[in-house]
């Protein structure tokens, strides 16, 4: 299957009528949003390595997939992430200060410290609590989706996840329950090229992800992911085919997985150091992108330079900021396991675990914990 | 301490016995309040509940392995597809992994799905989908995200039908926080708890039981009415007694009366409690007879280790109750096996509370089966597995004609058609986004089956 592209590798327009000429104020926020995450990746990653979070991971290398993609929806689209989604979400809305809090689990943190740093969610931006269990979130897309359907809404959903979820049995289930149900449902697979350390070839035998839409008989087609346009156009249009037609469809972009899977992993063990130099040196989609947007005139190298410097240092200020906020209170160690009233069995195990805290307060330093 | 406890079982064992040979004849159960002359089948039961709470809130809906066009395996949701259109009654692929999946984004959505499984051993499929997102995500989301949602299906053993269709899952999900778990044994528990489960804001798993669905209850004119409802995590006092707790769920409860209204005859007045809720556990209706009775026995059909039981147990040693026990808490379980299929082993892996049993039991090892030779749900008769027309016929109630005597039609079903067969494009995809993937294909979709052409499933 052929390869959907607007601009070449030096981010000329290959076919001027596919320049989906977006203006200036949309182009320059997916490209200082790539630069954003970009940079905070960088400092969330050294904090990691530095023991003061446990656990992150980074998006290099894709950023055009997530800017490409969120620019095209508006934010009555529901997302469901995999999990290195985070340029989706800050694309959205979500402030460097609340990234910042959910990684620190602090008592500033919405999902109260419950989960693990970069399982973002966000009510407001209509971004789904991201799941740990590869590819769950496939199936529950298609359910959104459905119920979208049924509310008449002009939104759909659109489901993100890795060429390895899609050997999990939950992808099957979910491209052939939503092709089922019609439901409006954008099926976007970053085929960045490892499952952790598993390589493409090792994954699959067919023509990648996409040949696998037609068997759902679902509008299928592969984009460049290092294109951004490109990724915007085809989002644009999928979107457009499923709210008006009622169908899901299933989009493979084609990417490269520059960092390592996440702090657990060293990818210099499962591939050469020059295979990733070589990419970063070839394709950039950050560097594609801002090729355009040069030629365009809306870019130069000072602004480029200036706004590098000033993120930067936002983000280690909120970096900062959030790391001395207190930790989550225990008030809501016991709550939203229901709704409503507390159960009796969670009301005496509150009390149990408050009293031991006060009476041993030398194993249990509260200090630091919000009231 | 020890000793203590051992005299006072050593006495229990010594009450007067008189043993007489217990022959059960299948029966109604009467609801204990209640002379209205209303009889309803579970099976009635729950759908009459769905029905309901589907005519009362549009949000609601079904789905599953053929809910609609075939009224469901067990016909529990027969008649709804008429009433509410494929719309809300949705036959789903063969993918419980998918369904239930497809249920759980829905309900984070804001619909209300009910999600039937064929049996709750093919929710294995799925489990991920209950345990892992179901359960937990109103906690993980920081209380902004909630899964109003039922998961439904037969559970626990039904007749033949061997190891991986017999298993009782109430452990399993009852130990699961963010999760509630009903187990209903009449019609009024069936009515009033799925209606409960339908309202509630958090995923309810609700564990029904095949053999149970054909059973006849009276029942009061209360339950009739359409706001009948009973509350999640109370237990039900259904026979009181003064000389042993009996603390059953599901079948086994019927079981328990039965054996209570035997041992009756010999002056032995048992307590039967109708668990109804595995989780959250009415353990203060459970305290509160033990401490009447001093006497207590669990049933289920589940497995002995981590069981319902299990956790009865434990949570009596840490209450009150402990020092009102004149005997050592006893568990009647399933055998520790994976279940057999040839009837004669089946027979003997499940609780057979023959009165004999329930009068050793307390004072003797918790084993799971009796060496008792009949049972009145193993008759001649083999349950094969196709079901519905089984529990049908069991339930004394031939199969209609309208319902499950041909295979479904595509012709018949107006939304079987794929939507896409139905354009004038062709079966495959025929997208302008991937023209340059020449994927058109001449050849027709393939015709659909002839009507009851197709073989049994």
């Amino acid at each position: 299957m052929p390869t959907y592209r607007v601009l070449d590798l030096e981010g000329n327009v290959i076919d001027t009528a596919q320049d989906p000429q977006l203006s200036k104020e949309v182009c320059l926020k997916m490209y200082k949003s790539m630069l954003t995450l970009n940079a905070m990746d960088l400092i969330l990653y050294e904090a990691q390595r530095q023991g003061r979070i446990s656990f992150y991971m980074t998006s290099y290398g894709e950023e055009a997939t997530h800017m490409g993609s969120a620019a095209a929806l508006t934010l009555d689209d529901v997302v469901y992430g995999q999990y290195r989604e985070a340029g989706v979400l800050m694309y959205r809305g979500f402030t460097l200060e609340q990234f910042m809090n959910q990684c620190y689990s602090n008592a500033m943190d919405f999902g109260k410290g419950r989960q693990m740093p970069v399982h973002y969610g966000s009510r407001e931006l209509n971004f789904q609590t991201i799941s740990s269990p590869l590819g769950t979130q496939l199936p529950q897309a298609a359910g959104s989706a459905y119920a979208l359907k049924r509310s008449g809404k002009d939104a759909c959903v659109i489901c993100y996840f890795g060429e390895g979820a899609a050997s999990e049995g939950d992808f099957h289930a979910a491209l052939n329950i939503a092709a089922t149900t019609d439901s409006p449902c954008l099926f976007f697979c970053r085929n960045n090229g490892y499952a952790i350390s598993t390589p493409v070839k090792d994954q699959y035998r067919g023509d990648g992800i996409a040949s696998r839409g037609q068997g759902y008989g679902m509008d299928t087609i592969r984009v460049d992911g290092n294109d951004a346009l490109a990724v915007y156009n085809v989002v644009k249009e999928a979107r457009t085919r499923a709210i008006k037609e009622s169908r899901p469809v299933l989009i493979e972009a084609l990417t490269y997985r520059v960092g390592h899977h996440s702090t657990s992993d060293d990818s210099s063990a499962y591939r050469p150091k020059t295979e990733v130099s070589d990419w970063i040196k070839q394709d950039s989609p950050i560097a594609r992108f801002r090729k355009y947007l040069e030629r365009k005139g809306y870019w130069t190298d000072a602004e480029e330079t200036e706004f590098k410097k000033s993120i930067r240092s936002r983000i280690l200020k909120e970096f900062a900021a959030a790391e001395k906020i207190k930790k989550p209170s225990l008030d809501h160690m016991f709550t939203d396991v229901y709704a409503g009233e507390q159960p009796w069995n969670l009301v005496e195990q509150e009390a149990e675990m408050r009293r031991l805290v006060k009476e041993f307060p030398q194993h249990y330093d509260v200090s630091d914990y919000a009231k | 301490m020890a000793s203590l406890r051992a005299l006072r079982a050593a006495a229990a064992v010594a009450r007067p016995q008189r043993l007489t040979p217990a022959a059960f004849a299948p029966c109604s159960f009467r609801a204990m309040a209640s002379s209205s002359g209303n009889q309803m089948t579970v099976r009635e039961a729950l759908n009459q509940a769905m029905d309901e709470e589907m005519r009362r809130d549009k949000t609601v809906f079904l789905l599953g392995e053929e809910v609609a066009q075939y009224n469901g395996a067990y016909k529990v949701s027969k008649g709804l597809l008429d009433k509410f259109g494929p719309e809300r009654v949705i036959d789903t692929p063969i993918t419980e992994m998918g369904f239930a999946g497809l249920a759980v984004g829905a309900a984070m959505a804001g619909l209300k799905p009910i999600c039937e499984f064929m049996t709750f051993n093919f929710a294995m499929q799925a489990i991920d989908h209950i345990v892992n997102s179901a359960a937990k995500t109103r906690y993980m989301s920081g209380g902004t995200v909630n899964v109003p949602i039922v998961f439904r299906g037969p559970n626990g053993a039904a007749a033949g039908v061997a190891a991986q269709h017999s298993q009782d899952y109430a452990a399993w999900y009852g130990q699961i926080p963010g999760l509630k778990v009903v187990s209903p044994w009449s019609a009024e528990d069936c009515k009033g708890l799925m209606k409960a489960a339908i309202r509630d804001p958090d995923p309810v798993v609700v564990l029904e039981n095949e053999i149970m669905y054909g059973q006849m209850f009276e029942v009061s004119d209360e339950v009739m009415k359409d706001d009948f409802i009973l509350p999640i995590g109370k237990a039900k006092v259904e026979k009181e007694g003064t000389d042993i707790t009996v603390v059953a769920h599901s079948r086994a409860v019927g079981q328990a009366l039965e054996v209570a209204k035997e041992l009756e005859k010999d002056g032995i007045k048992v307590e039967v409690i109708n668990l109804r809720s595995i989780r959250p556990l009415d353990i203060d209706t459970i305290i509160k007879s033990v401490k009447k009775t001093n006497r207590l026995v669990t049933v289920e059909g589940g497995f002995p280790q981590y069981s319902v039981g299990s956790e009865i147990c434990a949570q009596i040693m840490e209450s009150d109750a402990f020092d009102h026990l004149d005997a050592p808490v006893s568990r009647v379980t399933g055998a520790d096996i994976p279940t057999p299929y040839a009837k004669n082993l089946e027979d003997l892996a499940f609780p057979r509370l023959e009165r004999s049993v329930l009068k050793k039991k307390p004072f003797t090892k918790n084993t799971a089966a009796s060496h008792q030779p009949k049972s009145r749900f193993s008759g001649g008769d083999r349950k094969y597995f196709d079901s519905g027309d089984y529990a049908m016929s069991k339930a004394g109630k031939s199969s209609s004609n309208e319902v499950g005597s041909e295979h479904p039609s595509p012709e018949r079903i107006p939304h079987s058609v794929p939507s896409n067969l139905k354009k004038d494009a062709g079966p495959l995809i025929e997208s302008s986004l991937i023209h340059e993937a020449n994927l058109k294909v001449d050849t027709p979709p393939p015709a659909p089956a002839a009507p009851g052409a197709a073989g049994p499933k």
